[in-house]
């Protein structure tokens, strides 16, 4: 009895430590999946992001084409603190480029579905990510967005 | 004894979590990398290496049909060749061919084609340990179940495109999605020139432009390439060179970050079509350069 009791434990701390990873990209991403219809799915990234002492800068680079309909999702529940989400027109380093959108702040799933008239050919996420505001940076300072993508067929 | 067995179960937790935690610590290590890279990089300092996404190899065949892509079955890859392929890469590549040749053909509603080409991706997928594509729900049974349903064939096209995006993910092999994406693009580049040349249609022209603006992440993505062997060094250097071509145009040198509205000229089209023509024959015939 008292085996089967120390086994339990153990079961659920296992558990409970599986459950501490910083980024369960699938699970996250069949959350996203929900959000997707009507539209069929296009592609997604996991950005994996440790918070550190300075503040930091992503850049992905989405290909898309003329005349398509696009639903972006991202989902940022697995970050500890906040990032900022951005959409441009060109990279970073393309001076005069312009903000597309920027993802209202505090929600864990941000629906985006862009009017084709605003994008080219290619556009630029950007995740912006501050400081940490920890004074002591571990495991628990990392997590990831997912960025799960459909077009209308 | 009871004490034994206590401590062997906590030796054994402990043992197991500080095994997930390398695993995390593996992984964090590969974020450490990037973030070295963008560690000094504030908001106002731009990055000059983007990451980038590879667009659904789906929706780029779809956009060609759209546009008037017309082919005949004799056009797209044999399903005999699979025997030729017998290196990790060639597959790869073939894996990619054979992709945007089942696309074109459920999309043309050509089911016994799709039949074949389905049955090459689920054997190329064992043969490069991506099985896992296939065999969890039957993928394949699936397919063969619904062939008349075209709305569900496209589903479970789409289904099998993003599990081939989550085994990249769960592998950690972007490298693997890129030869893929590499051979699908290069199929549907050559199927859509041969078409072009024959039928001249300017919205095809139009769509081969902004698939062949995507060479720039191929070559980008392929020069990264971990363990290049002599097929993608050589698929490297022909991209490279039919790139420079497309990027002598006027065209090109306009289309800075907008939105591409115009086809390439019809001499630029000529010479990328037998650069493409020539590199798609050394793939799906595993001919040496």
């Amino acid at each position: 009895m008292r085996r089967l009791a120390i086994l339990s434990l153990v079961f659920i701390s296992l558990i409970f430590m599986a459950a501490d990873s910083p980024c369960n990209w699938e699970d996250i991403k069949k959350t996203c999946e929900a959000e997707l219809k009507p539209f069929k799915y296009y592609a997604f990234k996991v950005s994996r992001i440790d918070f550190g002492t300075e503040s930091q800068f992503k850049e992905v680079q989405i290909p898309l084409f003329r005349d398509s309909e696009y639903r972006f999702i991202f989902n940022t529940s697995s970050l500890p603190e906040g990032i900022k989400i951005q959409i441009w027109n060109a990279p970073s380093r393309f001076e005069g480029r312009k903000l597309i959108y920027e993802a209202p702040q505090g929600e864990d799933i941000i629906v985006y579905d862009p009017p084709k008239t605003l994008f080219n050919n290619r556009i630029y996420l950007n995740y912006v990510i501050p400081a940490s505001t920890k004074t002591e940076l571990d495991q628990t300072s990392s997590g990831c967005v997912v960025f799960y993508s459909g077009f209308k067929h | 004894m009871k004490a034994t067995i206590t401590f062997s179960f906590i030796f054994l937790t402990v043992f197991i979590y500080s095994c997930s935690s390398d695993v995390k610590q593996t992984d964090s290590a590969e974020s450490i990398e990037v973030q070295e890279e963008s560690a000094s990089i504030s908001e106002d300092i731009p990055d000059e290496s983007p990451s980038f996404i590879l667009p659904s190899a789906f929706h780029v065949s779809s956009l060609l049909q759209r546009a008037g892509l017309e082919f005949e079955g004799i056009d797209c890859n044999s399903a005999d060749n699979i025997a030729l392929y017998n290196t990790k890469n060639s597959r790869l590549l073939n894996f990619g061919v054979y992709s945007a040749d089942l696309f074109f053909c459920v999309l043309k509603d050509e089911k016994d084609l799709s039949k074949q080409y389905i049955k090459c991706l689920q054997q190329i997928s064992e043969e490069t340990g991506m099985g896992s594509i296939f065999n969890a729900e039957s993928i394949l049974e699936r397919f063969e179940q619904n062939i008349e349903n075209k709305d569900s064939v496209l589903s479970l096209i789409l289904e099998v495109q993003e599990r081939t995006d989550m085994h990249v993910e769960r592998s950690n092999e972007e490298h693997t999605a890129m030869l893929i994406f590499c051979g699908a693009w290069l199929e549907g580049m050559h199927l859509g020139l041969n078409n072009f040349q024959q039928n001249k249609n300017l919205e095809l022209g139009k769509r081969l432009f902004e698939q062949a603006c995507l060479l720039e992440n191929l070559i980008v993505g392929l020069s990264a390439y971990p363990d290049p062997d002599e097929t993608t060094q050589s698929l490297l250097a022909e991209m490279e060179r039919v790139f420079a071509s497309i990027k002598e145009t006027e065209a090109f040198q306009k289309g800075d970050y907008g939105l591409i509205e115009t086809p390439l000229p019809e001499s630029a089209m000529m010479k990328i079509s037998s650069n493409l023509n020539s590199l798609r024959n050394q793939v799906t015939l595993n001919e040496d350069s």
